[in-house]
């Protein structure tokens, strides 16, 4: 009789119950999209450190890795043998090697520090995605020397595909170098630190440029998707584990490793968003505390009738806090099922970040749209969140009801 | 003697002012007795029924029920009081206005917890029969007169066969007619069933009906009338029927 009495006084003032419940589908809603975005934004993030940046896994000397600053000092001694266990595992799916290093571009009027990323045209297309973004060629044979710059280096150079542009570099032996290279391609990938100070030349002229007489600094591994992310990282570990130990000289650095350092910096950068949602719950809950405050302020005299025929305090109580229940729980689900089209929206057409924040650095993967990520954990969150929330909010309220005075309470006009 | 009470004084601060809204009153009450308690606004009837419903706890005195005194209770143990022994008739009916005529004359019932609920389901269709409303039984109160909703609130304070029913003014806000169906019924029930009645009124017609009119003033009894022309009290010398109370291990106090 109480869940009876509870239901219908939630919807005898439905305007008041449905004010809190939009709110309450409002902020749950928002925060399963935003959540979405944000999963997308990481999903993103993590798929550019397969594909773009640092491939499934990454071997380089101890020395070049604790030393940083792309030096020619530490190259990979034991370079086919490496190789040749990498092949041995099948989760292995395509190998390639690089050499970086430090350099100047210049148009000519201006010069601006790059990092040159010399690689193997072929071979590195198979580990990274790098190719797709390119606008003109990756790489084409009747070219001598070839060279793919980041759009934005580019647009800050006023260059374009076709543009002769030299580019400046200590040797392998320390010897000053420069070179005149003609622009194939600009990269314009989701990766912003790329397109602005990234440029690729193939080992075919790199080799002789930079004086490297095989050197390599770096392999890059591609090993087969997993549907499971947490999958994906451990085997990239393992792989790392089982090649630092059979190589102690060498450093092998994960997507695990590269991956949870970047969503600890992402869930970081999600905090500020987590605010915005805490306070739309907020509101949400002072709804609920309102709508329940009113109903004990318009039902004190059905309260008194209840206590005087035989419900005790803590019935009373519950009557109100299961009022509060429904509201939390219908709420909820209206969210959920706002959240879900947001949701499905956000998956399968996108949103247009890139078009809306233009050239605004936001130290995100920007390009074209951003696509939402589903997360049944945000589901469950906002499911117990909202019904959490509609019970303490309910309390206070509940608890007024329940400390009432009966001979108040039937005196009440 | 279903209920004694001795000496039972009821003071509220307001204030500076100590207000003695009762001041000494003793009264024994006979089982199944059809009871007035009159006398003017503030002079202490209502106050008086809320103690014997165990509403409110006098300042000094005892009250005895069925031989058992009712001393300090915490609030639990006055509301399973209230859920066993008592009802109540409200001058505005006060029916829940989310439930229908039959819910709400089965909410006792299903607070009391002590049927099944086909049982409480029969004695409330039983109940609505006994007071003219059949017909009415899926009605919300909103649907209903004044005279049919105070005929709800009698069904459901009968339903639980509580041994007193107590009525605050309860023909106050019904025009004459129906008052006089009201007092009729709630006569008749007392008499077929044996429920001990007592009323605080103003009206002549309760008054007029009823075997015993206390009238208190300023706090106090000034006069106990027995009336001999009155209809009869229930059958609080029979054995115990229906209505009749007795003791009765679950129903506590």
């Amino acid at each position: 009789m109480l869940w009876k009495i509870a239901w219908r006084n939630v919807w005898r003032h439905g305007k008041r119950t449905a004010l809190t419940i939009v709110t309450m589908t409002f902020g749950l809603g928002l925060f399963i999209w935003m959540d979405s975005m944000l999963k997308g934004m990481d999903r993103v993030g993590l798929e550019n450190i397969i594909n773009l940046t640092d491939s499934s896994l990454k071997i380089t000397t101890r020395q070049y890795e604790e030393e940083g600053g792309y030096s020619l000092d530490y190259g990979i001694d034991r370079l086919q043998e490496v190789e040749s266990a990498l092949k041995e595992d099948p989760r292995v799916l395509a190998v390639t090697t690089r050499t970086r290093a430090l350099g100047q571009l210049s148009n000519g009027r201006y010069a601006t520090p790059v990092l040159i990323t010399v690689i193997d045209p072929e071979r590195d297309r198979r580990v990274y995605t790098l190719g797709e973004y390119v606008e003109g060629s990756w790489f084409p044979q009747d070219v001598a020397a070839p060279i793919i710059v980041g759009k934005a280096l580019a647009t800050e150079l006023g260059v374009g595909p076709g543009d002769w542009i030299t580019l400046a570099a200590r040797t392998r032996w320390e010897a000053h170098n420069a070179r005149d290279f003609q622009i194939v391609g600009l990269l314009n990938a989701p990766e912003p630190s790329l397109n602005k100070g990234t440029v690729f030349i193939p080992f075919s002229v790199g080799e002789d440029f930079l004086e490297l007489d095989g050197l390599r600094t770096e392999i890059s591994v591609r090993m087969e998707k997993r549907t499971n992310l947490a999958w994906a990282m451990a085997d990239s570990d393992e792989l790392a584990h089982r090649i630092e130990e059979r190589f102690p000289e060498l450093r092998a650095k994960s997507f695990g490793e590269v991956g949870r350092a970047f969503l600890e910096l992402s869930k970081a950068k999600s905090k500020g968003a987590s605010i915005i949602i805490l306070v739309v719950l907020l509101i949400g809950g002072l709804g609920i505390a309102n709508t329940i405050l009113m109903s004990v302020f318009s039902r004190i005299k059905e309260i008194g009738v209840l206590r005087a025929f035989g419900l005790n305090p803590r019935q009373i109580r519950r009557l109100f806090m299961i009022e509060g229940a429904i509201i939390g729980l219908v709420g909820s689900a209206s969210g959920l099922l706002f959240g879900l089209l947001l949701d499905l929206q956000l998956i399968v057409y996108g949103f247009p970040l890139e078009a809306m924040m233009g050239n605004i650095d936001m130290g995100l993967p920007l390009s074209g749209n951003l696509y939402g990520e589903w997360n049944p954990d945000a589901f469950v969150v906002a499911l117990s969140l909202g019904f959490l929330l509609a019970i303490m909010a309910s309390w206070g309220p509940a608890k007024r009801a329940s400390k009432m005075e009966v001979t108040d309470a039937l005196r009440f006009v | 003697m279903i209920l004694q009470l001795e000496g039972i004084k009821r003071y509220y601060q307001k204030g500076a002012e100590t207000i003695h809204a009762l001041d000494g009153v003793t009264l024994d009450i006979e089982k199944g007795q059809f009871m007035a308690i009159v006398g003017p606004s503030g002079s202490g009837k209502t106050t008086l029924l809320n103690i014997i419903g165990c509403l409110d706890s006098p300042t000094e005195g005892t009250i005895r029920y069925n031989g058992q005194v009712l001393g300090s209770m915490t609030e639990n143990e006055r509301s399973e009081y209230r859920k066993h022994h008592i009802s109540f008739i409200f001058q505005s009916y006060n029916l829940i206005p989310v439930l229908t005529v039959l819910e709400n004359v089965e909410l006792p019932l299903v607070i009391e917890r002590r049927l099944s609920r086909q049982q409480i389901r029969n004695r409330a269709l039983d109940l609505i029969h006994a007071v003219g409303l059949e017909g009415t039984e899926n009605r919300y109160p909103r649907e209903l007169s004044g005279g049919q909703e105070q005929r709800v609130a009698i069904a459901r304070a009968l339903v639980k066969e509580p041994y007193i029913v107590l009525a605050d003014e309860p023909t106050a806000n019904l025009d004459s007619h129906t008052a006089e169906e009201i007092v009729d019924l709630m006569a008749r029930i007392n008499k077929e069933r044996g429920a001990t009645f007592i009323f605080s009124t103003h009206d002549a017609l309760v008054q007029k009906h009823a075997r015993r009119v206390v009238t208190i003033r300023d706090g106090k009894i000034f006069s106990d009338d027995r009336r001999e022309g009155a209809p009869a009290d229930g059958p609080h010398n029979s054995s115990p029927g229906r209505f009749a109370p007795q003791a009765d291990s679950t129903r506590g106090v």
